[in-house]
């Protein structure tokens, strides 16, 4: 008998690609390519966090929906998600939760809104209705280090899914939705930092 | 005769519950019951932090102030926990001011649970633990009368068992209810719920 592994890791994969196909990430304003730094020239940075979610982000006619600070142990959660979007730029060698001190230093005020679908929906039609997912950054970075005059980096990212998902499991699916657009934005405001000469020793 | 499955189905169901062990750092006295005539009224204001737990203690190094909608539900619970308390008139939120006003640091943070992976192969049966440590720094005022200061930590061990998403926040609002009870004995017993009137 054949070991079914092999066809479920083809199928899964195939899946993933067909989802991750019907994804469009924009991100706004496009930034350089990411420098390639050595090790031993990449600077440490300190970073502080802060999150806002938005409906407005995704309908500015939503007046009736306020936006909500990500507090105490949510914004808790969030910070290891960040922290893994800096380290991932490859342009820092450490990279701390801490207030603005003696290090380089980045603040960031996020705004951000995730609209999913109503689950009745996807529930009903077993997800075979096809919709539209829709992920919004709105990152402002205050870069500051001693001696240097704090400089505001703004970028925008905006993901925009179409899933047809009949039988993939709900959670593959918010995982493949989710991922990939944080860290565009993020690598887009570095890249814009590291052209601006943050990033130099 | 119910079959096998079905027992086993509403056995993890009807087992699914959390418990609560709550020590209490100092203990506490009694809370005396107030007759309505002589309770006072209240304002408090609470300042809430988050703080991770490790090392079986609270990591200083690394707050989360719950300043949102998270700092929105811990001054309503508070809120409710001094009304159950039976010792006052009303209890609003605000400033120190006319009435007895009692300002409220709270610092709380909880570890992840254990035996996660466990509880969810088996679908709850075996249970997960969860300690909490919760800190209550409380500065009572009144016109006239100097400022107080009390502090209470409890340590709380959850227990949940049966089916459900152990990852969430606490739902229940009892140990801050006792930890809020103790503080308002010691209160009571140093005369702070004593009326102006009646002092």
């Amino acid at each position: 008998m054949t070991h079914p592994w092999p066809r479920i890791r083809h199928a899964g994969t195939a899946l993933l690609l067909v989802l991750t196909a019907c994804r469009t990430i924009t991100v706004e304003p496009q930034g350089d390519a990411l420098p390639a730094l050595p090790e031993a020239k990449r600077p440490a940075l300190d970073f502080a966090l802060h999150v806002t979610e938005d409906p407005q982000l995704w309908d500015p006619g939503l007046t009736h929906l306020r936006a909500e600070v990500v507090d105490g142990e949510d914004l808790a959660d969030l910070v290891p998600t960040f922290r893994a979007a800096l380290e991932a730029t490859n342009a820092f060698s450490t990279i701390r939760r801490a207030p603005t001190g003696q290090r380089r230093h980045c603040d960031l005020s996020v705004r951000m809104y995730h609209m999913t679908p109503e689950g009745l929906g996807l529930v009903i039609t077993a997800g075979l209705w096809p919709h539209v997912e829709h992920e919004y950054y709105e990152v402002i970075a205050i870069m500051s280090a001693p001696g240097h005059a704090p400089q505001t980096y703004t970028v925008r990212g905006h993901a925009e899914t179409l899933l047809w998902s009949p039988l993939i499991p709900i959670g593959l699916v918010q995982w493949v939705v989710q991922s990939g657009t944080l860290q565009q934005t993020i690598d887009a405001f570095v890249a814009r930092a590291a052209a601006d000469g943050w990033l130099r020793g | 005769m119910v079959s096998p499955r079905i027992a086993l189905g509403l056995l993890i169901v009807l087992s699914g519950c959390t418990t609560y062990e709550l020590t209490m750092i100092p203990p506490a006295p009694a809370l005396q019951p107030r007759p309505p005539a002589t309770r006072p009224d209240l304002t408090i204001a609470v300042q809430s932090t988050y703080a991770p737990y490790g090392d079986e203690d609270l990591q200083l190094g690394d707050l989360y102030p719950r300043n949102g909608r998270l700092g929105r539900m811990e001054q309503n619970r508070y809120q409710e926990a001094f009304a159950a308390t039976q010792q006052f008139r009303s209890v609003a939120v605000g400033d120190a001011g006319n009435p007895l006003h009692c300002r409220l640091v709270i610092l709380s943070g909880r570890e992840p649970p254990t035996n996660r992976l466990l509880a969810g192969l088996t679908f709850g049966l075996v249970p997960t633990y969860r300690r909490e440590i919760l800190r209550l720094d409380a500065t009572v005022s009144a016109p006239g009368r100097v400022p107080a200061s009390y502090a209470i930590e409890g340590r709380i061990l959850s227990r949940t068992q049966g089916p459900g998403d152990t990852s969430q926040p606490r739902f229940s609002n009892v140990p801050e209810q006792q930890l809020t009870a103790a503080l308002v004995a010691r209160m009571a017993a140093d005369g702070w719920l004593d009326r102006e009137e009646a002092r």
